[in-house]
């Protein structure tokens, strides 16, 4: 008897395609210019704990690109997918899940929607199983066109890791309206996306200075803050509406619904190991 | 068979050409000749389908963009600010946010920014006392990582509203500029500004919807002042037209811009005024502007192996023909099968090309010739225009 069990487990490990799969991770930054995402736009103990849902934890990335650009230029979708590609073909990865934060998700949906752009653009669709996107900006910011407002010679404002850039501009409200309507895929009244691109929903931020957990991430000026939000629903992660992150996709979770002690993710800690975020990506990879 | 084949062509043509008809899917007569972009353009001919799954959404036609500004903007210099100006503030606790402007060429000098401990508010010359409940310094939103060089102060309740004095009292640099921001959240007065479409061809009037409104009633008597920003940073002043409901205008007349995916906004600043009171409220939306580069001239016999068809290409670049292909079920009715794209690098003048399908993806399913092509769309990928959508 144990032998037929043992000989049948044989027969699917190696007939499955899922066991026989070579999955990897992309860890996608969203907008700045990053050469050390790793350690500046991630930090290494989130990487290293989401990156042991896999079967060979060394099989990831972490992509270092222009987000300040469009999401059409060569130095943002266009050097995603040379290292996505580069990724692929250096590890043999047959399975790729892309984990994207904030613009990193707009990099991608370009890429998953305009698959005849780039030569490179195909060899990377077909590799995806999925699109984990922490707090994407599909239907852009109102904050954006706060920064931006005023001739583009003379903008004056900054931005999350910068000054406002191309990126900023593209992610404005009426901006990503266009892009979403014309040239990306995924969101209500468009096509849908090939792939499963599922939202995490950060819907509050919590900030005093009498509570540890606001320090998760970084610390965020109450007042600062208080007045951000004027722009915003109530319902937000401090620069991202909820109805931007739910935008495109499918909703995978509200923060509040999963994360440790009920905690919402601020849009810094959605890219951190706050509250069990790294634990609950683990799980689903 | 011969005859199946005319019918399939026949219906094909048909579903094209009765597309429902919008200025974004039109497909212009007078194409334009112009230079190839400068920047990376991908010249390998791709061809990409997906399969559609059961239930899945293929899209509906453009929908309609609308803005809505509870806010206002200024600019003013440092010497006014030293001197005091007027601020029209219609809602108790707005909150009014001061920018130092980046000057072209040069980067922002820290020490632009203004302290909110020293902006001072007056009510017919008078100071308030306690006139704010929030007074937000450049290092506090540093903390956010956003709006540097800025500083706010948010009025209080007891401020109330109506025509206030603002003051800078620290000496600023005379000919600085500074953005005043005025968010008035939770208004009875707001600009509602919204457009079918935002996708043009250029030479057309541009046509959408403008009020001014207090409390869901439209207010009469309304100024509107527009200006349109180009790709690349350009203000132009533009006439707005009154056509029933709408108000209609002419791009101005600028220079051509290789914008490449950037788009022109149009701004509208809207003045009421009745009795003392004086409501300003600024909205915009983005749009695009299609230089008709190429069209669809003809469609060949479709078959299981693509959709061969010609352009008219009038200026040499990428362009990406797709389509949904449908095949028959068992019950005769037509089910979509797969989203096929074909991207090729073309010269000018008439093209053959072909819309390539996946074979693989025709296999599997379960549906059968004769095929159609729905929802064609043609796209000028060098320089990111949508020059047709059926």
């Amino acid at each position: 008897m144990i032998k037929i069990i043992s000989g049948a487990l044989c027969c699917i490990a190696l007939y499955s395609p899922i066991l026989l799969a070579n999955q990897g991770i992309a860890f996608i930054h969203g907008t700045g210019h990053q050469t050390d995402a790793y350690n500046d736009y991630w930090s290494g103990p989130f990487i290293n704990s989401v990156t042991q849902g896999l079967a060979n934890s060394g099989n990831y990335t972490v992509i270092n690109c222009d987000f300040e650009q469009y999401m059409w230029n060569e130095g943002a979708a266009g050097c995603l997918a040379t290292q996505l590609n580069s990724f692929i073909t250096t590890k043999n990865i047959s399975q790729l899940t892309l984990i994207t934060h904030s613009n990193g998700g707009n990099v991608i949906r370009w890429i998953f929607s305009n698959p005849t752009w780039d030569s490179r653009y195909p060899a990377i669709i077909n590799r995806v199983d999925k699109v984990i996107a922490l707090a994407p900006s599909s239907l852009g910011t109102p904050l954006a066109d706060a920064v931006t407002q005023g001739s583009s010679f003379e903008q004056a404002l900054g931005w999350l890791l910068g000054y406002a850039s191309d990126a900023v501009r593209q992610q404005q409200v009426s901006w990503m309206s266009y892009y979403n309507q014309y040239w990306l895929n995924g969101t209500s009244g468009r096509p849908a996306l090939s792939t499963n691109f599922k939202s995490v929903i950060g819907s509050d931020v919590e900030s005093a200075v009498w509570d540890s957990d606001s320090y998760c991430g970084g610390y965020f000026n109450q007042v600062a803050l208080e007045t951000t939000q004027n722009w915003l629903d109530s319902c937000s992660d401090g620069f991202l509406n909820c109805t931007s992150q739910s935008g495109a996709g499918s909703v995978w979770f509200i923060d509040k619904q999963q994360t440790s002690g009920g905690e919402p993710l601020s849009h810094q800690q959605s890219r951190r190991n706050c509250f069990n975020l790294d634990i609950i990506i683990r799980n689903d990879i | 068979m011969k005859q199946l084949k005319s019918i399939v062509i026949l219906s094909l043509a048909l579903s094209i050409i009765a597309g429902q008809a919008s200025a974004d899917q039109s497909s212009p007569n007078e194409l334009v000749s112009v230079a190839a972009p400068n920047y990376r353009i991908e010249h390998q001919t791709v061809h990409f389908s997906q399969a559609i799954a059961k239930g899945s959404r293929l899209g509906k036609s453009a929908q309609k963009y609308t803005n809505i500004s509870d806010e206002f903007w200024l600019e003013v210099s440092g010497q006014a600010l030293n001197n005091g100006i007027n601020l029209h503030v219609s809602q108790p606790q707005a909150l009014i946010r001061l920018t130092a402007k980046r000057q072209p060429g040069s980067w922002l000098p820290d020490n632009h920014a203004i302290n909110p401990a020293a902006i001072k508010i007056f009510k017919r010359n008078k100071a308030i006392n306690n006139a704010f409940t929030h007074k937000v310094t450049k290092e506090q939103y540093a903390t956010a990582n956003i709006f540097p060089n800025s500083s706010a102060v948010q009025l209080s309740k007891n401020a109330g509203s109506g025509l206030f004095q603002l003051q800078v009292t620290d000496s600023l640099s005379p000919h600085q500029r500074y953005l005043i921001n005025v968010k008035e959240k939770g208004s009875r007065y707001i600009q509602r500004l919204s457009v079918a479409k935002q996708n043009f061809v250029k030479g057309r009037k541009i046509s959408f919807n403008l009020a001014l409104i207090s409390d869901d009633i439209p207010l009469t008597d309304v100024r509107h002042q527009a200006f349109i920003k180009t790709p690349l940073g350009e203000n132009h002043e533009v006439i707005l037209e009154r056509k029933k409901e709408k108000f209609v205008f002419d791009m101005p007349h600028h220079e051509q811009q290789d914008s490449y995916g950037a788009l022109y906004e149009l701004h509208v600043t809207s003045q009421w005024q009745d009795g003392g009171t004086q409501v300003r409220r600024d909205g915009k939306f983005a749009f695009s502007l299609v230089t008709p580069t190429a069209s669809i001239a003809n469609l060949g016999s479709i078959t299981a192996a693509g959709l061969p068809l010609s352009l008219n290409v009038a200026s040499e670049g990428r362009y990406e023909v797709s389509g949904v292909v449908y095949g028959l079920n068992k019950k005769g009715r037509y089910r979509p099968i797969m989203r096929s794209h074909s991207a090729y690098f073309l010269t000018s003048g008439q093209q053959s090309i072909v819309i390539a399908f996946d074979q693989e993806i025709l296999n599997r399913s379960s549906f059968k010739a004769p095929y159609q092509l729905r929802r064609l769309s043609l796209k000028d990928q060098s320089r990111m225009a949508v020059l047709s959508t059926r």
